[in-house]
């Protein structure tokens, strides 16, 4: 058996990458973002915030031997990448990350000084 | 050597250049009509049927089995009611999905986990597909 052969195809197979699905809604404390990454545990997430730029990345660990039972198919893993561009009102302290049955949901929690504030009307 | 499983990947990698082309969608994975989509493995006597089920809890899933299909229903809710999206391209609602099994599977013997968003159920060979060896008179 000629190893090479595998091994490129390896090499094609885990550079591939899956830009998942995303929604996002803005609420009054700040950005609600939700990323479909099926086959992701908690461990092999990775967000960062950088110059804003929200990188959102998820490993998926493949089993070789499953591919050799392969009967039928119609989706492939790949790992997971997708970069969002986020406003300087996002808190870079504010951002957090929960995984759940395969949906990653971040919190992107505004700038006091941009929140919405009531100002109270005074009675005279 | 060339094996069935490297020339799938690649097969599937040629189908996703037509489907970005054509779509320009970014979710690639779940085709409308075709959900939750689905792998079917085989060895020996077990089945594996993996479906891809990101945010469906698995109080909402059914499984049946149908002759020779295994029927999988389940529903994914909406976490967001309130506000509106800056950006949707998320899917929810009900869904059934017929996957037909490579082989008859005895009806007693079917396990399902769901893990991270991927449903993986388990079936046996029933008596009646496995193999049975033929003695020369």
């Amino acid at each position: 058996m000629n190893s090479t052969n595998t091994h490129v195809a390896e090499q094609n197979r885990y550079e591939r990458e899956i830009v998942p699905a995303v929604d996002i809604y803005e609420n009054e404390t700040g950005f609600v973002v939700t990323v479909d990454m099926p086959a992701v545990s908690k461990e092999n997430v990775a967000v960062t915030l950088h110059e804003n730029t929200l990188d959102i990345r998820g490993t998926v660990t493949a089993d070789e031997k499953e591919r050799e039972s392969l009967r039928y198919g119609e989706y492939a893993l790949y790992n997971y990448h997708r970069t969002f561009t986020v406003g300087d009102d996002i808190d870079p302290n504010g951002v957090s990350a929960k995984i759940e049955n395969g949906v990653l949901t971040l919190t992107l929690a505004k700038r006091e000084e941009v929140k919405p504030k009531k100002i109270e009307i005074a009675v005279h | 050597m060339i094996t069935a499983s490297d020339l799938f990947t690649d097969m599937l990698g040629l189908r996703s250049i037509f489907d970005d082309f054509f779509t320009a969608t970014t979710h690639r994975y779940t085709n409308a009509g075709n959900y939750p989509v689905v792998n079917v493995y085989h060895a020996g006597d077990a089945v594996e049927v993996r479906a891809l089920v990101p945010g469906v809890t698995a109080d909402t899933i059914t499984l049946e089995l149908v002759d020779r299909d295994l029927v999988i229903k389940g529903a994914r809710t909406a976490a967001n009611e309130q506000h509106a999206y800056i950006r949707r391209e998320r899917e929810f609602g009900e869904f059934t999905r017929s996957v037909r099994l490579p082989i008859a599977v005895d009806r007693d013997s079917i396990t399902a986990t769901l893990k991270d968003g991927v449903l993986r159920v388990t079936l046996a060979a029933s008596e009646a597909a496995k193999p049975k060896r033929i003695a020369i008179q």
